[in-house]
Formats: structure tokens, C-alpha cells, sequence
């Protein structure tokens, strides 16, 4: 726990209240794990920002004479078939991959926390409908939906981004209206209604705010499930399309090669691993310093 | 309980009729013309506009939507193929042993050894038979399932040959597709039931069948894991929901000519159709195991049953999927 800290005014001491935020993010700290998960994370993204500096090498460029090359001081990850470097590749392709998880999860949950918000503030016939929508939605298994949704909206970056985020909405939106249907009846929330707050304002600034503690558990892991299953589509030639260096879209490439050339498979599926697990243990310890009447 | 199924097998008619109008609804949107994708692009005008009237392409949305759910409820029709005439709900039940094979196998193995890795993990806290399967568990719950295909390939059929890389026959053929396709659903099982015996394991219940003098072993399996069965219900909610949608890129990746498969080539064909029916098929068959599995539990443990009995009115129902 952290400790209560007291100031002097006018000579009484008086407990200084303490921000919610700083109390979290010191029971954060206090997490080895989440740590570890936030450095690396970090890590990750200044990698992705700064990936032109850092590639050794020109990520497109071909170089045939130096094909299929295994892991060595100059390649450290090997080349591909074609003599492209596969390290510059994977590091430029942290561009794609976390840009697709970010923003598709970013979109999921805003949609959905739009519906969830409507479902939960007004509850009756419009609850009863968005959640009928849902559990429609949650019958098919999320990687069908995905596969259907991108028959529908069509192959590359932005399209998949638009269809991972449908994949999301209706996760979202449960787990907004469970939030909100646990605190509708607060006082606080009669005290705004009867002050003549509207519902929009009521759903935005006392609602949300008060319900977002899971929703952002739940982003951070499903940045980390987007980021595979934007992989998935595109070894399955239905997302972020080869030569295009997405770590799923080089996967894709290298699975013909798995035989000969084994590293063009191997380090693309590293650095997925490295990044959903970063985001795991992260949020993993999110979840308990924002909630730590749960832990022991 | 008779009571309950037969609620819960009602519910199951809105959601099949509701999957049913969302993916035609899709589909209906889809650009491009069927005309073209089945006499291709060098028929005369007139050809593709009279297959057009046929197929009655020129109807209404509403009335084309009515005669497909007609086509599917009352005849139990897919329709056919564009791309080979063949009729889809043929081409479908052929595959589907093989992708309910793949399914049920990869959801048993993930229940049967995640379940018990989580217990030994939460009774043994801190020693090797916990972090070691934690550590584990956590990478397994961050690697996508098709990469770890991958990686078993290369290992156990590329470089070890003890197993076939990939096709159909006898049981040897099963062990990737099956192990690749429950890695996540044990991690994930393992990690939840340790977290959630924990919380039970200190509770005063626990204390008191050990005080007692009851055997060990009763204590964990009798008294302790059915009270921490909830939170692990819903974790195989969504593990159920990752294999038999993960269950196509299992199936690609080993040639199992199972539903998965077919829907993807379909995705890659344009065959619309097909698309329709097959994601019509895996949503059924999905709902349908999801319903046993609660009928499964509703029976183990009656506090689920309470809840979706007060659902309507309290309208806290924990989510299962």
C-alpha cells in the first residue's frame, strides 16, 4: 500500500488526498512482471518509430547473390529468398504489425463502448436488442467472423484494421454495459439525473470514466490478440498482403521455404510472441493494480 | 434441468436465424456479380443477364433473403458452388467429421491437461510445478497458434521425421494438428484455474474440510475446484470460441480437407456461396457445443443454472463467451 502522506496548513495536518492515477501506476511499479512487459513494450514501439535508423539494412532491397542466407554477424536474422534482410524487415514490419493492433483495438472498443454505453445507460428494448446483436455475433467463432469480414470489406492494411476492429466491437460492448449496469444505480449517478445532467454528458463524463478500469485491461489484451490475428489473415492471404513487411505477411512467404530455410518462419513468429507477451504481462499487472481488493 | 435445455435450445433459434440474415445480409453486399463468377467473362451480354433472372439475382433484397432462409430451414439446401455447380451442404457434411474431429479432440486435451496443470499449479504455489507450466503457459498464450504448427512441423517432421508434416490417414496425422490447436486453450485453462483455486483454496470452506481430517485429494477436487469452476467456465467460452475459429489455419496449414479448409479456398475462389455456407455451418456447430458445454456444467455445478435462471431479471449474467 502506498503510504498516506499528511501536509501542514494553517498548522493542522491534514491527509493529503491522493490521486488515483499515481496510487496505480505505484502498485504498477511494485509488479516485476509488469515491468518488464511495459519496458519491452516501449521498447518496441521506439523501435518501430525509429526503424528506418536502426534497419542495418534497406528492407525492400534485393540482393539475390546473398539469397537465403542463414543467421550470421552480417544477417542476424539470415536473408529470404530473395537476399532481403530479414532483420530490417521485421523491424520495419513492427510498424505494420503494432499500427494494425493499436488502431484496430482503438476502433473495436470505441465502437463498442458506444453501444455498450447505450445498452447500459438506457437498458430495456434498446438493451435488449444491442445484446441480442452480440450474442449473434459472438455465435460465430472470432477468426470466421474475421475470415467473412475480410471476404466482405477486402485485402490490405486499412481494410484489415477495419475488420479486426468489428471483431472487437462486440466484446467492447459487453464488458462496458457490465460496468455500467453495476454502478447505474450509484448515487452519484441519481445525483447527476437529478441535477439535470443529460444523458450523453451523464454516459461520458460520470459513467465511463467510472467503468473504463476493465476496458483498458481489456484493450491491452486485445492489442496483443489483434496483433495475431492480423498475422493470421495474412498467412491465410486475406489481410496486409507480402512484400509488405508484416510479421504475418512474412510468415506467409517463409512457409514454403520452412524446409530449407527455416529462420524466414522463425523470427517473424519470435517477435509476435515477444510483443503479445510484453502486452500479457503488462496488462496481467494492470489488472491488478487497478483492482486490488482482488489481490492478496 | 429439462426446463433449463429446453430454454436454452429455444434460445439457439433467434441466434441461427439471426447468423443466418447477418451473413447473407454480408455477402449480399459483396461487390462483384455472380453472373460473371460463374459463366466468366467471355459470355454474351444477354447470358448473364438471363442466369441473373434465373437465380433471381433481380429480386428484391427482402425476397432474395426469404428464399435463401427458406432454401436453408425448410429444405436444408446450401445451394451450389459457383465455381463447380457441386451443391455446398454435400461438400460441407463430407468435411465435417474431420473438422469436429479436430475441434472436439483439441478441446478435450486443452480441458484434460490445462485444467489439472492449473490445480497442481495453485496446491504446489511457488515450487517448479508452479512457475514452470506458468512460464509456459504465459508464452503459450502468446504465440500465435499457427506459428506454433509451424515451428512443431519443423521439429517433429522436418528435422525429427517422426510424424507426418502434413495429409490425412491414421492417428499419427492427428497428433500436430490436435497438440498445435489446444496449446492455447491448456495455457489458458492452466492460468485461470490456478488464479481462481487460489482464491478458493484460502477460503474458510477449505480450512475446514482439511481441519476435519479429510484426505488431501478430496479436499482439492471435491470441495475446492467445483467452487472455482465459474471463472474457468468462461475462459473455455473463449477457448472453444479460438479453436473452432483458429481450427481453419490448423486445417490449412496440415491439408485436413475439413469445413475451415473449404471456407478459406472459398474466401480465395470468390465463391460466395460457399463462404455463406460454410460460416452458416461452424456458427451452428459452434453454438451447438457451446450449448452442451453449459448443459455439461449447468449439471456439475447448479449455481449456473441459478444464474441464467435470474438473468432476466437481475440481468448480471456472468458472459460465456
Amino acid at each position: 500500500m502506498a503510504k498516506v502522506k499528511t501536509v501542514t496548513i494553517d498548522g493542522h495536518e491534514v491527509i493529503r488526498r491522493q490521486s488515483q492515477l499515481v496510487a496505480v501506476w505505484r502498485r504498477l511499479l511494485m509488479s516485476p512482471s509488469a515491468v518488464i512487459g511495459m519496458v519491452v513494450f516501449g521498447l518496441l514501439v521506439l523501435v518501430a518509430i525509429l526503424a528506418p535508423v536502426i534497419a542495418p539494412y534497406e528492407y525492400a532491397k534485393i540482393d539475390i547473390l546473398n539469397a537465403n542466407q542463414g543467421p550470421s554477424l552480417q544477417h542476424i536474422c539470415g536473408t529470404d529468398n530473395v537476399g532481403r534482410d530479414i532483420f530490417s524487415r521485421l523491424i520495419i514490419g513492427a510498424r505494420y504489425s503494432l499500427t494494425l493492433g493499436l488502431c484496430s483495438t482503438l476502433l473495436g472498443t470505441i465502437i463498442g463502448m458506444f453501444f455498450g454505453a447505450l445498452a447500459g445507460y438506457f437498458g430495456g428494448t434498446v438493451d435488449e436488442i444491442i445484446m441480442r446483436a452480440t450474442d449473434i455475433i459472438q455465435s460465430i467463432p472470432g477468426m470466421v467472423l474475421n475470415v467473412a469480414m475480410a471476404c466482405v470489406i477486402g485485402t490490405g492494411f486499412w481494410q484489415c484494421i477495419l475488420v479486426l476492429s468489428i471483431g472487437g466491437i462486440s466484446g467492447a460492448a459487453r464488458m462496458l454495459r457490465a460496468q455500467i449496469l453495476s454502478i447505474r444505480d450509484m448515487e452519484y449517478i441519481e445525483a447527476a439525473a437529478v441535477t439535470n445532467c443529460s444523458p450523453g454528458k451523464t454516459i461520458l463524463k460520470h459513467l465511463i470514466p467510472n467503468a473504463f478500469s476493465a476496458q483498458i485491461v481489456g484493450m491491452t489484451m486485445s492489442i496483443g490478440g489483434n496483433i495475431m490475428a492480423a498475422a493470421s489473415l495474412a498467412y491465410l492471404g486475406l489481410g496486409v498482403a507480402p512484400p509488405t513487411p508484416e510479421w504475418g505477411a512474412m510468415l506467409s512467404e517463409g512457409r514454403d521455404y520452412l524446409a530449407k530455410y527455416p529462420w524466414m518462419c522463425i523470427f517473424p513468429g519470435v517477435m509476435i510472441m515477444i510483443t503479445v507477451l510484453s502486452l500479457n504481462l503488462f496488462g496481467d499487472g494492470l489488472r491488478d493494480a487497478l483492482d486490488p481488493k482482488q489481490k492478496k | 434441468m429439462g426446463k433449463y435445455i429446453a430454454k436454452r435450445l429455444l434460445m439457439l433459434i433467434p441466434v441461427i436465424l439471426g447468423v443466418t440474415i447477418l451473413i447473407f445480409t454480408l455477402m449480399y453486399f459483396v461487390p462483384g456479380d455472380p453472373a460473371t463468377a460463374i459463366l466468366g467473362s467471355s459470355a454474351e451480354p444477354w447470358e448473364y443477364e438471363a442466369l441473373r433472372e434465373k437465380m433471381g439475382l433481380n429480386d428484391p433484397y427482402i425476397v432474395q433473403l426469404l428464399r435463401y432462409m427458406k432454401q436453408v430451414f425448410i429444405e436444408f439446401n446450401l445451394g451450389n458452388s459457383y465455381l463447380t455447380g457441386v451443391s455446398i451442404t454435400t461438400e460441407i457434411m463430407g468435411r465435417l467429421p474431420r473438422t469436429l474431429i479436430l475441434g472436439i479432440f483439441s478441446v478435450l486435451v486443452s480441458v484434460g491437461v490445462g485444467i489439472p496443470l492449473g490445480v497442481n499449479a495453485a496446491v504446489h504455489q511457488g515450487k517448479t510445478g508452479d512457475w514452470l507450466p506458468m512460464t509456459i503457459a504465459l508464452f503459450g498464450i502468446s504465440m500465435p497458434g499457427f506459428w506454433l504448427a509451424l515451428m512443431l512441423v519443423l521439429v517433429f517432421s522436418i528435422r525429427l521425421g517422426w510424424l507426418p508434416p502434413y495429409g490425412m490417414g491414421g492417428i499419427q496425422y492427428w497428433i500436430l494438428p490436435v497438440l498445435s490447436g489446444s496449446f492455447h486453450g491448456i495455457a489458458n485453462l492452466a492460468r485461470q484455474t490456478r488464479s481462481s483455486m487460489l482464491e478458493v483454496l484460502s477460503s474458510d470452506y477449505v480450512t475446514m474440510a482439511r481441519a476435519k481430517g479429510m484426505p488431501e485429494r478430496t479436499v482439492i477436487y471435491r470441495h475446492a475446484l467445483p467452487n472455482a469452476l465459474i471463472p474457468i467456465i468462461t475462459i473455455l467460452g473463449t477457448t472453444l470460441a479460438r479453436i473452432f475459429g483458429t481450427g481453419m489455419l490448423t486445417e490449412t496449414i496440415f491439408s485436413i480437407p475439413g469445413v475451415g479448409y473449404y471456407m478459406v479456398k472459398s474466401v480465395n475462389n470468390r465463391d460466395y456461396p460457399a463462404v455463406q455456407g460454410s460460416v452458416l455451418i461452424i456458427a451452428v456447430v459452434f453454438s451447438v457445443i457451446m450449448l452442451l458445454t453449459d448443459l455439461v456444467m449447468a449439471a456439475v455445478d447448479p449455481r449456473i443454472k441459478a444464474q441464467f435462471a435470474s438473468r432476466g431479471k437481475s440481468k448480471k449474467k456472468k458472459e460465456a463467451a
